[in-house]
């Protein structure tokens, strides 16, 4: 317990950084050819992975910029921009969620108005 | 069975959403139809027999009873706004709702109209006393009230009865959006917005263990809280 695993010149989690990036990468290159994302969301993802990679193999050049937002390491900055990404994402799922749910619902009504129960579909039934 | 609507029932029209209510759909809806009040029945996805009971009671009063049908299940607030849409089209002059789980007294319902025909009021809310209440309702409801008023800046005796009455006017601008039983304390915010003139008259409510199990506990509480707070924020 404690002791830190190092891989070579790496340490552990830096291994498995570079495994799932390039992961990452290829998924969204598998998916930019068959054209299901445009080429600059392609580039936004890899620019995403180049910084988080930046900071996990510099966490001392990230200093500075953490130094600036009142955090002592890189990588905490990194957490909480993190923390922070994820609820903004949750939030607008959520948004996105209540608005399907009330099309859905305007559809439910529009047909249940265009289908009321008429006097002359009882007689019919009879 | 045909009743002659009288002048001061021919233009209101009742809107009584339900969900699985067929222990009481069918004697509420031909009550309301029994005194001369028109009644719109919105089925809101129902599991159990209500629709085909609803239709039963509408061959009883083709004339008074009005049967919509939401194909799935969308909640109290979206059953009631597809009533008030309804009610709108066939020419209403007054909407009341009124819940089909039996705890409303179908006699409460001259009450919370008189102020609306007398032009008194575009809007009325028939305010249940919490000292009839179980000691676990009454506190959710006295909480949901002093949440309202946080919200919605609106003091109310009762934001979460299910038995108020609106004239074609406040129906037709009131803008509903929320679709479970956060509508209640919404109806409040957009009389609060639309400035509408609201009164409140007390009602009876009849307690079964049926109408206990419905309605405004902790959880919903809970529910409703959290969806004012994403209100709040909404883009």
């Amino acid at each position: 317990m404690g002791s830190v695993i190092i891989i070579g010149p790496f340490r552990t989690y830096q291994v498995l950084l570079i495994i799932t990036t390039i992961l990452v990468i290829i998924f969204f290159y598998r998916r930019l050819c068959v054209k299901k994302i445009t080429p600059a969301t392609f580039v936004l993802w890899v620019l995403i992975c180049l910084i988080v990679n930046f900071f996990a193999f510099a966490p001392r050049l990230s200093d500075p910029l953490a130094g600036f937002f009142g955090f002592g390491r890189g990588l905490d900055l990194l957490i909480v921009v993190g923390y922070a990404v994820l609820v903004y994402a949750i939030y607008r799922l959520y948004v996105k969620n209540d608005e399907l749910n009330r099309n859905m619902t305007e559809l439910v009504r529009a047909l249940a108005i265009k289908e009321e129960i008429q006097s002359e579909d009882l007689n019919e039934d009879e | 069975m045909s009743n002659v609507n009288s002048e001061l029932t021919q233009d209101v029209y009742l809107i009584v959403p339900a969900f699985n209510e067929e222990k009481t759909v069918s004697q509420i809806i031909e009550g309301i139809a029994e005194k001369g009040y028109n009644v719109i029945l919105v089925n809101d996805g129902s599991k159990d027999k209500t629709l085909d009971l609803a239709i039963e009671s509408k061959r009883k009063y083709p004339d008074q009873i009005y049967v919509v049908s939401h194909v799935i299940n969308r909640g109290l607030g979206a059953a009631l706004k597809t009533g008030m849409v309804v009610a709108l089209n066939k020419n209403a002059k007054y909407i009341v709702t009124f819940d089909a789980d039996g705890q409303h007294e179908i006699g409460d319902i001259p009450k919370v109209c008189r102020p609306l025909q007398d032009g008194q009021a575009d809007v009325v809310i028939g305010a249940r006393p919490f000292e009839d209440m179980p000691i676990s309702k009454s506190f959710a409801n006295l909480i949901m009230n002093a949440l309202t008023f946080i919200f919605y800046g609106r003091k109310v005796k009762d934001s979460q009865s299910g038995l108020r009455a609106f004239t074609a006017h406040a129906a037709d601008v009131i803008n509903i959006v929320s679709r479970g039983y956060g509508v209640s304390s919404e109806f409040i915010k957009e009389i609060s917005d639309k400035n509408l003139r609201l009164s409140e008259v007390t009602i009876t409510t009849i307690y079964t263990p049926e109408t206990q199990n419905k309605g405004t506990d902790a959880i919903v509480g809970l529910r409703i809280l959290a969806k004012m707070v994403l209100d709040l924020f909404r883009i």
